[in-house]
């Protein structure tokens, strides 16, 4: 093999390593499956989302997995659902990243009293159940998707500002950190130029877990009924339907709980494989 | 040592008072109130105006906030207001040990099995019982609490849901702990008619801690496995049960509690979940219903509840790592 036309940089490794685990593989494909899936919805579900046969029917060739108590298609709804699962997810761990990581990284490198401010706070916080800190967003906004995501958003910052306060504290240290200190870089320039190539690794494993989480949390409150508008389709929603029907049929709540449990195993898997090929601890000589 | 367990009980209390407080002030500045919610769609303001003042929810908020905390060191978390003269500390008495039941006996089932697993995943790495583990932790986090109860229920249908003992039973009991209470006092068959009510909620909370569990059992393990001392003792000649349970696991313990620690708030989080499929008469469902009427009260106490849960059994579990790492002891005493 011509060993020169492979490329040796840092990330071109990574995605190396990452596509040699067949484990992340498979949960790449998951998650790629899913991101299809609401894409192009509209082509994939057989039928609208609002038109309705009979209620209750078991899986046929035109249903092919039956329809709810509302007579609705539910692989059309289930495909449909994705949408709104995905975006709800990634908007709030987008949120979630955006104050975490500022947090974490300020508490990391400044330390002392800052530190101990930021980290107590964030330590009350997690004394309370994340569904409490959701259930008193959501009631103090209005009902709405939107504040389904900012309460998701919410609760998932303490587990970004911590990793990446641990992460930014092991770097600080270092030698290539001190040199550009040394050279006259001011706080702000260190925090986004030096240190941030440092951070990345950990936020996008962070982040891939976290999304997990985050479409299991949305699914979650939408569950307790304190979701956004019923209308449009949603995970989490579809099961709270089908548990009035769970004595006669488990057809309606099957699709959408599996549903939930691949994504979320998808991105469990990928967050997994990506840990190990961003490890350079682990030793890889392939 | 006895700095250390000082310092940490009162950082204990103060992470519990300042939450409370926190919940009390957040809860009266979220727009809404019961009184509108109580008065519909169309109120007289005069007599809002008047029920406010009665509740004493008028005056300035620290004010409100001097009179709860007083009520409060007096043991009183004052009434609902939904249902006027239903005390809530009756309620969370009769609540609290449900859900304390409930995710005593999810964690008694997760433990052993999340270490179990993961011991045997890392003695046989990547053999079948590595994988079979493996797969089934994945399986177990993912698969969401809400899901599975619909799953138990529906393959276990015959199993009671609803209550934590039959509704024909006459309660005769000291506590509201009736599963720890009957089986301590050695009434066994009421112990067994509790365990069957209490099996499948408790199976449906233990699936993710077990899970976790058992993933960080696994890599701790193996990083041990590999260190020299092991290498010694096995070649010593001691057996496999000696070098697992008594060379390999206690130094594994530690990121073990670790985890623990940070499953305590995803179990309750749970439990809310699970008290809700399984209608669990825990705090989970008491105080999903306040939030939703704005019971004041109700949260306050209820939250009270949570985050003090919480923050003890986390101190606990720092007693835990003193038990647990002769280094800290050398540390604290020195």
């Amino acid at each position: 093999m011509n060993q020169l036309a492979v490329s040796n940089s840092f990330w071109s490794r990574v995605s190396r390593r990452l596509r040699k685990n067949h484990a992340a593989m498979f949960g790449l494909v998951l998650v790629l499956g899913f991101i299809c899936a609401a894409t192009f919805a509209n082509v994939l579900a057989h039928y609208p989302i609002d038109y309705a046969e009979d209620p209750n029917m078991l899986p046929s060739r035109e249903h092919w997995l039956g329809t709810d108590s509302h007579g609705k298609d539910v692989l059309t709804r289930v495909i449909h659902g994705s949408r709104l699962s995905l975006l709800a997810g990634t908007v709030s761990i987008v949120l979630a990243i955006v104050i975490g990581v500022p947090l974490g990284a300020i508490a990391g490198y400044s330390g002392k009293k800052t530190d101990q401010l930021i980290m107590r706070s964030i330590d009350v916080a997690l004394a309370f159940p994340s569904i409490l800190i959701a259930l008193l967003v959501m009631a103090a906004l209005n009902r709405g998707w939107s504040s389904v995501i900012i309460a998701v958003g919410l609760i998932n910052i303490p587990i970004f500002a911590r990793q990446i306060r641990a992460t930014v504290i092991t770097l600080k240290n270092q030698d290539y950190v001190t040199a550009a200190i040394a050279s006259g870089a001011n706080t702000f320039y260190v925090l986004t130029r030096v240190l941030f190539p440092g951070i990345t690794g950990p936020l996008i494993v962070l982040g891939t877990l976290g999304l997990g989480s985050a479409i299991l949390e949305v699914a979650g409150l939408s569950f307790l009924g304190i979701g956004g508008d019923p209308t449009i389709p949603e995970w989490g929603g579809m099961l709270t339907e089908a548990k009035g029907t769970l004595t006669t049929t488990i057809w309606p709540a099957l699709a959408p709980g599996i549903a939930i449990s691949l994504s979320i195993l998808g991105l469990n898997l990928l967050g997994d494989g990506l840990r190990d090929a961003l490890d350079p601890k682990l030793n890889h000589n392939k | 040592m006895w700095r250390f367990l000082f310092i940490r009980i009162t950082q204990s209390f103060v992470t519990i008072l300042v939450a409370v407080c926190l919940i009390f002030l957040s809860i009266r500045f979220l727009p809404g109130n019961p009184v509108l919610v109580r008065f519909g769609q169309h109120p007289v303001p005069a007599k809002i105006e008047a029920e406010m003042a009665k509740q004493g929810w008028d005056k300035p908020m620290i004010v409100q906030l001097g009179k709860f905390l007083k009520e409060l060191a007096q043991g009183d978390l004052g009434d609902s207001f939904e249902r006027p003269g239903e005390r809530i500390t009756d309620q969370l008495k009769e609540r609290v040990p449900a859900t304390i039941e409930l995710t005593f006996c999810a964690l008694l089932l997760a433990i052993p099995l999340g270490i179990l697993t993961g011991v045997a995943a890392a003695f046989w790495h990547t053999r079948w019982p590595d994988y079979a583990a493996m797969t089934l932790a994945l399986i177990g986090v993912s698969v969401p609490v809400f899901f599975l109860g619909f799953l138990l229920m529906n393959i276990f249908s015959n199993m009671p849901t609803g209550q934590r003992l039959p509704a024909w039973i006459v309660l005769d009991f000291k506590t509201d702990f009736y599963l720890f209470e009957s089986i301590l006092t050695g009434n066994f068959s009421m112990a067994g008619l509790a365990l069957k009510h209490i099996c499948l909620p408790a199976l449906a909370l233990s699936t993710i801690p077990a899970a976790m569990i058992s993933r960080i059992t696994r890599s701790s393990m193996l990083e041990v496995l590999s260190a020299d001392y092991l290498r010694t003792a096995r070649a010593k000649g001691a057996t496999f049960f000696r070098v697992v349970w008594g060379h390999a696991l206690p130094n594994a313990a530690i990121p073990i509690t670790n985890i623990l620690g940070y499953q305590i708030g995803m179990l309750l989080t749970g439990a809310v979940l699970t008290e809700t499929i399984f209608s669990w008469p825990g705090m989970g469902s008491y105080l999903f219903a306040a939030i939703e009427q704005r019971d004041y009260a109700i949260v306050q106490g209820g939250a009270l509840m949570i985050a003090t849960m919480f923050v003890f059994s986390n101190l606990l579990l720092d007693l835990c790592y003193l038990w647990l790492d002769p280094r800290l002891r050398v540390e604290e005493i020195s």
